[in-house]
Parts: structure tokens; C-alpha cells; sequence
């Protein structure tokens, strides 16, 4: 039976390759829009098949086809278009871009196309001309705002700053939230190395970083922006469900360019940018410092002298960046359409305002599609990126906490003695804390990658009801990084340097099998269609790390330079199969209904429990078509959309491994986590409702929707049991956490004439988590990296937010009135962690984009603006503990601190109120164990222009195919936030759960920038 | 010819999928090697909480004349310090002395059994003269989460139990005693 089949679609294939090559003739043709301007890039196919081209920049097309046979025009954004073929060899084509326009193609899951009408769940795409004009090195930072719901967090403002995204806020506790992001069809890797697999972070070291003060590039950042075609955000799980475990916090679906044009075609465009720091903070210059203590430079001593001569370290330390970045694309197709090329290099030299931080980055792409046999297309791209990437150490002992705190007396920049030594002022080589120019200069973080992308495409169509999609490719690099903790720094002065070394050796390898079925008619009104497929991944990063500590020469950058070297290795693999399908039933082109099934098989969790399926329903309803009356005012769609979601642990997480363990006389002990033979997946059930409705002739457009999402058995990493149970933390199920809230994107085009038109985007979002239970009822779950300044972190419990901080904050009496100790008159901090009402989720964003098109010139901008969400100012109580802080100018007057004595009476009907008289000069530890409850900053705001572009089109007489543009990054920022920038992370993008966002520590801000640049094309 | 894909891919898809055990470190290992890192602690841990205890055992003062958290009544919050022992007892030793003790026994290294059932009964000794009412009937028990404590008085019968149980443990020649293979990392 088998053999028969394969016979016959065998002969079936030849018989429809001869067919096809019968009675073909060359038609060509002009695809214009509605303003009769060429469009270049859009997707000419023959109906049934694969075949198919490009037009050109100047629009134009050519493809071999027979009479009879229908072209279709399709072009992300606008309504498809198709033609019979007749006796004409020419048809001419305009199409109609559309603000919301259900007719539209868009991608979906799976990188196949569709009608938006179809879709029962909520995406939003991006064109990759929108995220390239943004200038950014790291293209996930050009999201935010651009889509609802997307919230991106950069770790600084270095060159090279990690960046995390999340879709519908935080919903894992202590896992990763950040989505699946996938390149053309499979999943690529982007990771942010985690510091836990350095040599320095072995279990006992006491050279760890823990993710503080030290960051390293996310891996996607690797793509350049200007080989973008599209961009999709996948945002739920219910548009997301056919990716699997991985797209549990959603995904974004990358498309990359191919070759477009006619002809052949070069373009090359630059970019030249100047990068300034936007803010630098206020300190006094009253108080001298006092050697008090032994920790860093303190600001308790007597008043400067009149005339004393002060240095401005802080604006002689930033610099003016400069960035330059050429691209040059060389793309073109065959004359008979069988074949397209595209390669594209691109070398981008970015300069930080922090001396010494930069990046440099090379991209070579190359893609080719060919249409092999008539039934036969191959799809090849493959991408190499080499990134190399300066940053400075943040944080704790970092360039900024160093900067802020050097007596302004000295003049900072002499920061060598004569005899080229790290020079210091009074303290000892450990608690001074390094001079910024030093730590910049002899502390070093160097990561370099070779990241290669690879990914061999066919698409069969042997059989007129589908076809056959195969792709496999592979996403892997090597990232050595190079850690430098100078001898003479104050971060290793006491180990006498250390140097860390960790290559990471990832290779991920992904493949995916799709068979579409075509749209076939069940009855008059009801059709189906239809996919299965199957994927397999196979990750595996092995992470090879060495440490040196006790250098001889203190000067010379080399492992073989230490006295004491320690050496390890951190390998983790995950493989996963997943088998998938979807059917999508459609009832008279306006009542869809989708259903999706997916069954993965994973290797992290215990063989009995590693396979489990999840369903997703989704049904979309074009009630302006239905009711034909509604249709003549307005277009109108509603969505409805249900899916569950299952998720992993991370591997090895059910069995614990001995360590072996630094202690006398070596042997092997267990770590900190205990077993759990029990694991089994999360699940996540989330439904969301939705509706898309466009007015006045398209002009109007919403996208309204609303979703809810449960997460249950949520795996939670590293929580704290019972030291009795012979371990202290275990990677437990049980957590429960919702998550809610409202996207709403309004788009506009106020004004469209031929010569000016205005089109506007609003993305709105309001979102919330919560957590609901944690494991065996513990009373409080944290990520420990997020500890990283006081007695704060990133704490949460039942009924608090998933971002909610916790802190030995201050204790109040039954009455709500502070706690004062009667030995000191100074609040009482309570001995455990507790919540206080904190919460960084903010209550609404809007992203507002705008674009003003006037003859030649355009002009777009983008406007972030938030409210709501606490940020912690740890700089802050940073300086005021050590009286630098403008708040620290009131030190001599004597005060009481509001409250009650805690002597026994305090929760009595008659507390004794304090009457302790405090004067913080005398009794530092007034800002000294000030809780850090005083610096968390409630309902952060803020306006931000994100980006604004101004482009000119050079008139054809002066120059073909060329426009110039200035583009300006992150200009302005009004905020109620007193520190420098309140997007930060006091970790990095690899750390899980909420992690440090919003806790802003010796942080660099996020520079202005201001671009300019031309784009040419040959 | 998809289907059949789909079968092959199912059959060999345990083995595909079993690359869970970790590559990194042993997840067992010989009963000898879990012995050093122990007495290692077991002589470090009392050191560090002496700190501690020496101030009232011992009469230590401090160089400051403010009252510690310790001198009324309190604890460290947010601190390790004073809670070694019960570390070592619950940790160190923990699920490791089960797992070489039970090793131990099931080879017959009656030497190295003994000297784990010593170990063992050190930490109920030196914990509950610390801390007093400690679990013992319960520990180690990692499918619970919260413990009963048990009287200082029977902690103390289950060191007399412990040690007991040790002599006569000590005593034997037969099975795999073996001097060379407990000194391996038995330094004390």
C-alpha cells in the first residue's frame, strides 16, 4: 500500500511538472501603490505553487507562467491582490496598503502567511525598515513602544548592555519570562550569559559576581537590524501554542531579507552617531570627607575650608562617543525568477560615553532562494556576526559608585602614582574603592563571539493539497570572555588579581517539518485547512572556565601569569521532540475557527512525566461581513482564544550532583539543591478576547484585547526548604501566578494627500501579575543575584505582585506608627524580609508613534511613555549613607523621629511616643541604617523620546535611489525619578524571574544619541 | 512515509531524550570520598560559632561597649552568623552521611560505617548542646517540609544509640575493612 502511494505521488509530480511547463509565457508588470510609487519586494507567486518573484525597486516583475494559471501579489501590510493570467503578457498591479485591514498578509506562528482575518489571537508586526531606522546596535531595544504589551529592559548604557524582553509582564518566578524568538522558521538562541558558569562563581568562591556588576551581550543582538525583513510579536500563548514549551511568554517571529529585485541591485547606507550622557547626579561640597570606619570615602567630617578648590570629575569622565556603521547589500534575482541572491555585510565601531567601553561588530549574510524543479524550492541563508564587546564593571565597586564617591578635592585623573601604580587617597587598598579612571582603565569585562546562523529550507509541492516544508539549521557560536580584576584594584587587591576566563561553545540544532493541506472545500461555505509537522532541538552549550588569582606581573593579561589557577566546566544539554498540528475551519470567509494540538517530549523533566500535550481553540468572527449592514460603516472582527501551555525545568534540575568540594583534603558533597524525583511541567491555561475594527475607510483602525493567564505547577528554581530535609534550596512545583491585562493599539492616518500625509500608532498596555501560591506554602520566594545592595531583593509572596521587593524594611505597631529603638531613637528594621506595598510593574505604557510624510522629506518619532511602577534608588542611599547626598545637607539639626518607643507598650492604647533627639552628624548610622524602604521611589512616570527620524529624499537629478537621515536616540526623558535613568537592571538579562529590574545601582544611564547618515542604492 | 518517520522518531526517542544525568559532577560516588569535606567542617564549624558562644562560655568581650543583638536575646538577622553547626549537621553532613553510611554498610565497610555513626552521633551531641530541642527522628527527609523537634533528652539517647551501634561496628574485621581505603580521606 505504501510503495503504491509513494508510486503514484512520484508520477503525480511529473505529471504536474510537465503540465506546468506546457504552454508558459512571460508576463511582466508594474506593482504600484495607491500614490502610483513603485513597490518594490512584493511577493509575485503563481496560485497553487511556489513559484514565484519579486518586484524590483522600481516595481517591476517578470515571471514565466501559462494562461489560466492566477498571480498572486502579496505585500505584508496590504490587501492581497490576484490576477488571472490571460492573453495579456503584461498586468499591471496597485495595491492598497491598509492601516487594519483584515485582508492584510500577515505571518503567523510557524512563519506561514495568512489573511488577518483569520486569526483568532493577538499579534502585531513590525517592519524591519522601522526597526533598522532606530540606529540600534541591539534591535530588541527598538521594540519598545512599537508594540503593545512588549516591555523591553536594557541593563545600562554601555555598548554591548544586555537587554530582556517580556511580553504581558512577569509571570515565572524565578524562570526565564522572555519569548521565543525565532529566524526564519527556527528558534534562535538569546542568551545572556549567566556569570554563575565562570570558574570565579564555582559554589563556595569568594570571587563570585552573581550576575551583579557584570553583564554580557543577549546573543540575538547578534542580527543586524538592516537584514530584518519583518518582525512579528506572537504575544500569548494562544498565538504562540504551535511553538511549544519554549513560547509559554510568547514569541517573535523574525523573517530575514532575500532577494528582491528584478535586476541586480547594490545599496550601502551608513550611519555616524555622536552619544552624549544625559544626566550626572548632585552632590555636596560642604562636608569634607572622614576617614570614619573602613569602608569607602565617607562625608561626616568637617566643612571644606572657604576656597577650596574642587575638580569636576564627574563631566571630565564621560566622553563624547562617537559610532559609525556601514552596511552594503548586494541583492538581486535571475532573469527567469528561478533563482534570487542576497548578501549583505555590515561592520559596525561603536564608541561608549564610558571611556573604554565599545563594541565591534562585523555581519556577513548571504540567502539564496532557488526554485530548483517546478515543485522543488530551497530556501539557504546563513549569517555569521563577530561581536567584541568592552564593558565596564557596574555596580558595587564600579566606575560610576567610584566616580560619585572620590573626594572632589583630588583631581581624579592622576589615577597611577609616579611609579605607575594604582594611586590612592588615605584608605587601604581594599575599602578604598577604585578611582573610575583606574577601575575603567585596568579592569577589564572583554567578550568576544562568533555566532553563525545556518538554515537549509525546501519547500515540496509534489501533490495540488500541500505541500511539504523541511527546514534544519543551526544557531551556534563561541563566546570567549575575559574577566580582569587588577591586583591593584580594590575588587581583588585582597586575592592579588584575578583573571577569569569562560568560553562558551553553544550549538543549538533545530529542525521542523511542516505538511500543509490547502484550503479544500468541505461544503459551499465550509472549507478546511490545515497543517502537521514535528521538531526537534538539540541545545548544548558547554561553557569551559579557568581562573587565576595572584598575579606576578600585575600588568600583564594572562591566565599564565597567576600563581593560583582554578579550572570549570559547566555543560548543559536539553533536547526536545515536539509533534504538532492545527486545522482551521472557515465558514464563509467570515467565521474562522482554529484548533491546535501539541504534544512535547523533553528531556529535563523524569521520563514518567516528560510528554504532555496541550491544546489551543481560537475562533475569529468578521461580524462587518456577516451583517453586511455593520460592513458598510466599518470592518469589524472579534477573536476569541483559548490555549494551554506547558514548560520544562532547567536541565539536570530533578537530581543533584556532588560538587567537589575546596575544603580540606577534597571529596565530594552534595550542593545547596536537594532532589525532587517528583517534577513534572507547569502549565499555563490563558484565554484572551479581542477585537479588531477599522473606520472610515481604514483610516481608523483599534486592536482591543484583553487575556488572563494562570500559571500552575509552576516550577520554582532555588527556593528555600527546610535545612532539615538535609538540603537548602529545591527547584519545587506549586507556584501559582495570574497574570491579566489590556493591549490597545489605535492607529490613524488624520491626513493622506498625495503630497503630506500624517499616520499615527498608539500601543497601549496595562498589565499585572500576581502570585497566587508558592510551594508548600513557603512564606517568601527570591531570586538571590537580585540581593545585591542592603537587605532588598526581588522578594514576593502570595497576593503580591510577581515584582514586588522585599527588605528588613521598617516595623510599625498595631496603629501603623514607626518602631523606634529607645537605645538610639532611630526606626527599627524588622529582622526578617518583609513586603511592603512595592511593586515595579508599572500601571499602564503607551507607545506613541507618529509619522509626517511632505513631499520628499519625512519625519517619524516615537514617545514611551509610562506610569506607575517603583523604582529603587540604590545609588542614592548609596550617597546618603556616606553623606554625599544633597539630603545629607541638613546633618546638624537635631530632630525626633516620628514614631512610638518599642518598650513594651507600643502596641497599648497609650504607646510612648519618641522623644529621643537624633542629630544624624553625630550619629551616622542615622544614614547609615537608613531601610531601604526610603528609597524606593513609588509611581516612577515618565516621557520618553525614544527615537525621532528626519529623511530627506535626494531628488533623482542630484542623485538616484539616495536619501540622508538624522536620527536622534533617546533625546529627552521628563521623569519624577531623581537618579539618572529608571530603566535599569542591578543584574543582568540572564537572570530569572523579575530580577533587578528597577533596582538602580551604580548604573550607567542610557546616553542621548544623534544620528546621521545616507542610504544609496546602484 | 510521514507516519513512518513519526514511529522511528517515537522508537528511539527515550534514548534521543536521555541526556539528563548530569555531565558536570558524579551524582554518587565512592562511600569513601564523601568523608573528608565532613570532618573538615566538623572541626571548622564549632570554631565559627564560638565566636558567638565564646562571649558567654567563655567570658570574651567585645571591643565595643554596645550591647549585641545576641546580648538581648536575638540573633543576626539577614546574617549566617551562629547558624554553622546547625549547617553542618543538616548540610555538610546532611544527606551525604546518610548516603556514605548506607554505601558503607551495604559493602561492609564495617570501619568506615563505624566512623559514619560516630560523625552522626557528634552532630545530635553538638547540636543540641547548642541549640537544645532539634530534629532528629525527622531529618533528612527531603519530601518534607515542615519538622517536629525532639527533645534534647532524646537526642542524647540517639547518641548513645549512635555510638553503641559505632564500637560495635569498630570492633569488626570481616567484610571489606579496609585501613587504606578509609584513609583516604579520613585525615583525623
Amino acid at each position: 500500500m505504501k510503495t503504491r502511494v509513494a508510486i503514484m505521488s512520484v508520477m503525480g509530480m511529473f505529471l504536474l511538472a510537465a503540465q506546468a511547463i506546457a504552454q508558459q509565457k512571460t508576463v511582466t508588470g508594474k506593482v504600484t501603490d495607491e500614490n502610483v510609487s513603485p513597490v518594490a519586494g512584493v511577493s509575485v507567486v503563481i496560485r497553487g505553487t511556489t513559484t514565484g518573484t519579486y518586484t524590483n525597486d522600481a516595481g517591476n516583475y517578470s515571471i514565466r507562467v501559462a494562461a489560466g494559471q492566477v498571480l498572486q501579489y502579496r505585500f505584508i501590510g496590504t490587501l492581497p491582490v490576484e490576477r488571472t493570467v490571460g492573453a495579456d503578457n503584461v498586468i499591471n498591479v496597485q495595491l492598497r496598503r491598509t492601516a487594519t485591514n483584515l485582508d492584510a498578509v500577515v505571518v503567523t506562528a510557524l512563519g506561514q502567511t495568512t489573511a488577518q482575518r483569520s486569526l483568532g489571537t493577538s499579534q502585531q508586526s513590525v517592519i524591519g525598515a522601522d526597526i533598522a531606522q532606530t540606529q540600534r546596535e541591539n534591535f530588541v531595544n527598538s521594540l519598545q513602544g512599537r508594540v503593545a504589551g512588549v516591555e523591553v529592559v536594557s541593563t545600562s548604557g554601555v555598548p554591548g548592555a544586555s537587554s530582556s524582553i517580556t511580553i504581558r509582564g512577569v509571570s515565572s518566578i524565578s524562570s526565564s519570562n522572555q519569548p521565543l524568538m525565532i529566524i526564519d522558521g527556527l528558534p534562535m538562541d538569546n542568551k545572556t550569559l549567566n556569570s554563575n558558569v565562570l570558574a570565579s562563581d564555582a559554589p563556595g568562591s569568594q570571587t563570585a559576581f552573581n550576575n551583579r556588576g557584570v553583564d554580557f551581550t543577549n546573543r540575538a543582538a547578534d542580527l543586524n537590524p538592516e537584514d530584518i525583513e519583518s518582525l512579528v510579536v506572537l504575544k500569548g500563548p494562544e498565538a504562540s501554542a504551535l511553538y511549544g514549551i519554549d513560547a509559554a511568554n510568547g514569541a517573535i517571529v523574525i523573517t530575514t531579507k532575500r532577494g528582491k529585485a528584478g535586476t541586480g541591485g547594490l545599496d550601502y547606507s551608513n550611519s555616524f552617531r555622536i552619544e552624549s550622557t544625559r544626566a550626572r547626579p548632585e552632590l555636596q561640597r560642604t562636608y569634607s570627607p572622614s576617614a570614619a570606619g573602613n569602608s569607602t570615602f565617607q562625608y561626616f567630617g568637617a566643612p571644606y575650608p572657604s576656597g577650596t578648590a574642587f575638580f569636576d570629575n564627574i563631566d571630565g569622565f564621560f566622553q563624547t562617543a562617537l559610532t559609525q556603521k556601514h552596511n552594503l547589500s548586494f541583492s538581486g534575482a535571475a532573469t527567469d525568477n528561478r533563482i534570487n541572491y542576497r548578501v549583505a555585510g555590515a561592520s559596525t565601531k561603536q564608541n561608549g560615553v564610558v571611556p573604554g567601553s565599545q563594541l565591534n561588530k562585523i555581519n556577513l549574510t548571504g540567502a539564496s532562494q532557488a526554485q530548483v524543479l517546478p515543485w522543488l524550492r530551497a530556501d539557504l541563508s546563513m549569517g555569521y556576526t563577530y561581536a567584541s564587546n568592552d564593558q565596564s564593571f557596574k555596580g558595587d565597586g564600579g566606575p560610576l559608585i567610584g566616580l560619585l564617591v572620590w573626594p572632589q578635592t583630588d583631581d581624579a585623573k592622576a589615577y597611577l602614582t609616579p611609579a605607575g601604580i594604582r594611586r590612592r587617597l588615605f584608605l587601604s587598598a581594599v575599602s578604598e574603592v577604585d578611582n573610575p579612571y583606574f577601575n575603567v582603565e585596568k579592569n577589564k569585562i572583554n567578550s568576544r563571539n562568533n555566532h553563525i546562523i545556518a538554515n537549509f529550507g525546501l519547500v515540496l509541492t509534489p501533490f495540488s493539497w500541500g505541500n511539504l516544508r523541511t527546514n534544519i539549521g543551526t544557531d551556534s557560536y563561541t563566546q570567549q570572555n575575559l574577566l580582569l580584576r587588577h591586583p591593584e584594584s580594590a575588587f581583588a587587591s585582597s586575592f592579588n588579581g584575578v583573571i577569569d576566563q569562560a568560553n562558551d561553545i553553544t550549538r543549538n540544532i533545530n529542525a521542523q517539518t511542516l505538511l500543509n493541506f490547502n484550503s479544500r472545500a468541505l461544503t459551499k461555505t465550509l472549507s478546511i485547512s490545515g497543517l502537521v509537522g514535528n521538531q526537534i532541538s538539540d541545545n548544548k552549550s558547554t561553557v569551559d572556565a579557568l581562573k587565576g588569582q595572584d598575579f606576578l606581573d600585575p600588568n600583564f593579561v594572562s591566565v599564565n601569569n597567576t600563581n593560583l589557577r582554578t579550572n570549570r566546566t559547566t555543560i548543559a544539554q536539553r533536547r526536545l521532540i515536539g509533534m504538532f498540528g492545527s486545522a482551521t475551519l472557515d465558514y464563509r470567509k467570515f467565521l474562522y475557527l482554529t484548533a491546535t494540538g501539541r504534544n512535547d517530549f523533553t528531556s529535563t523533566i523524569p521520563k514518567d512525566k516528560n510528554s504532555f500535550f496541550y491544546p489551543s481553540l481560537s475562533a475569529s468572527f468578521i461580524f462587518s461581513d456577516a451583517f453586511p449592514a455593520v460592513g458598510r460603516i466599518m470592518t469589524g472582527k472579534l477573536r476569541a482564544a483559548y490555549a494551554e501551555v506547558g514548560k520544562d525545568a532547567r536541565p539536570y534540575a530533578y537530581r543533584p550532583a556532588l560538587e567537589f568540594k575546596t575544603s580540606a583534603n577534597g571529596g565530594y558533597g552534595y550542593g545547596f539543591t536537594g532532589p525532587n524525583l517528583e517534577l513534572k511541567p507547569e502549565f499555563a491555561r490563558s484565554y484572551e478576547i479581542g477585537t479588531e475594527l477599522s473606520f472610515l475607510d481604514d483610516r481608523l483602525g483599534i486592536d482591543a484585547t484583553v487575556y488572563r493567564k494562570q500559571t500552575k505547577d509552576q516550577i520554582v528554581n532555588d527556593i528555600r526548604g527546610s535545612y532539615a530535609t538535609g538540603f537548602i534550596l529545591f527547584n519545587l512545583n506549586g507556584a501559582v501566578t495570574r497574570n491579566q491585562g489590556l493591549e490597545l493599539t489605535v492607529r490613524g492616518t488624520p491626513v493622506r494627500r498625495s503630497s503630506f500625509s500624517w499616520d499615527m500608532l498608539a500601543n497601549f498596555e496595562s498589565a499585572r501579575g500576581k502570585v497566587l501560591a508558592l510551594p508548600n506554602n513557603l512564606p517568601e520566594s527570591y531570586v538571590s543575584d537580585t540581593w545585591l545592595f542592603g537587605n532588598i531583593r526581588n522578594g514576593t509572596a502570595p497576593g503580591l505582585s510577581t515584582r514586588s521587593l522585599t527588605g528588613t524594611f521598617y516595623v510599625r505597631n498595631t496603629q501603623g506608627a514607626l518602631l523606634i529603638d529607645p537605645t538610639t531613637g532611630l526606626p527599627i528594621r524588622s529582622t526578617t524580609f518583609i513586603d511592603a506595598g512595592y511593586d515595579r510593574q508599572p500601571d499602564y505604557t503607551i507607545g506613541l508613534s507618529n509619522t509626517f510624510r511632505f513631499n520628499r522629506v519625512s519625519l517619524n518619532f516615537l514617545l514611551d511613555i509610562r506610569k506607575g511602577g517603583d523604582v529603587f534608588n540604590a545609588t542614592e542611599q548609596y550617597l546618603t549613607a556616606r553623606g554625599l547626598s544633597l539630603r545629607t545637607m541638613d546633618r546638624n539639626t537635631p530632630r525626633v523621629i516620628d514614631g512610638v518607643l518599642r518598650d513594651g507598650k507600643e502596641n497599648t492604647a497609650t504607646p510612648t511616643v519618641n522623644s529621643i533627639v537624633v542629630v544624624p552628624s553625630i550619629q551616622t548610622s542615622y544614614y547609615s541604617n537608613i531601610s531601604e524602604e526610603l528609597f524606593i521611589e513609588k509611581d516612577i512616570n515618565w516621557l520618553r523620546l525614544r527615537d525621532v527620524t528626519v529623511n530627506y529624499v535626494v531628488p533623482e537629478r542630484i542623485l538616484a535611489n539616495a536619501s540622508v537621515f538624522l536620527t536622534g536616540t533617546d533625546l529627552f526623558l521628563f521623569s519624577n525619578y531623581s537618579g539618572l535613568d529608571p530603566i535599569v537592571n542591578g543584574n543582568s538579562a540572564a537572570v530569572g524571574g523579575s530580577g533587578a529590574a528597577g533596582i538602580d545601582y551604580g548604573n550607567f544611564p542610557i546616553p542621548r544619541g544623534l544620528n546621521f547618515g545616507i542610504r544609496m542604492g546602484f | 512515509m510521514l507516519l513512518a518517520g513519526g514511529l522511528t522518531l517515537l522508537g528511539g526517542c527515550d534514548k534521543f531524550l536521555d541526556v539528563n544525568t548530569n555531565p558536570n559532577a558524579p551524582q554518587t560516588v565512592s562511600a569513601n570520598l564523601y568523608l573528608a569535606p565532613m570532618l573538615h567542617w566538623m572541626v571548622t564549624s564549632p570554631q565559627f560559632d564560638g565566636r558567638f558562644v565564646g562571649r558567654y562560655t567563655q567570658q570574651w568581650t567585645l571591643p565595643t561597649t554596645a550591647l549585641t543583638t545576641w546580648d538581648r536575646m536575638g540573633y543576626d538577622p539577614t546574617s549566617d552568623n551562629g547558624g554553622q553547626q546547625w549547617r553542618d549537621v543538616y548540610w555538610t553532613l546532611g544527606q551525604n552521611l546518610v548516603d556514605m553510611n548506607t554505601k558503607a554498610e551495604a559493602e561492609q565497610r564495617w570501619d568506615l560505617f563505624g566512623v559514619g555513626l560516630i560523625l552522626k552521633a557528634w552532630g545530635w551531641q553538638a547540636t543540641t548542646d547548642l541549640h537544645g530541642e532539634i530534629i532528629v527522628k525527622e531529618a533528612i527527609d527531603q519530601t518534607k517540609f515542615s519538622f517536629s523537634y525532639d527533645s534534647q533528652e532524646y537526642a542524647y539517647q540517639e547518641v548513645q544509640r549512635l555510638l553503641k551501634l559505632a564500637i560495635e561496628q569498630l570492633a569488626k574485621t570481616d567484610g571489606a575493612v579496609d585501613q587504606a581505603y578509609l584513609a583516604k580521606t579520613d585525615k583525623i
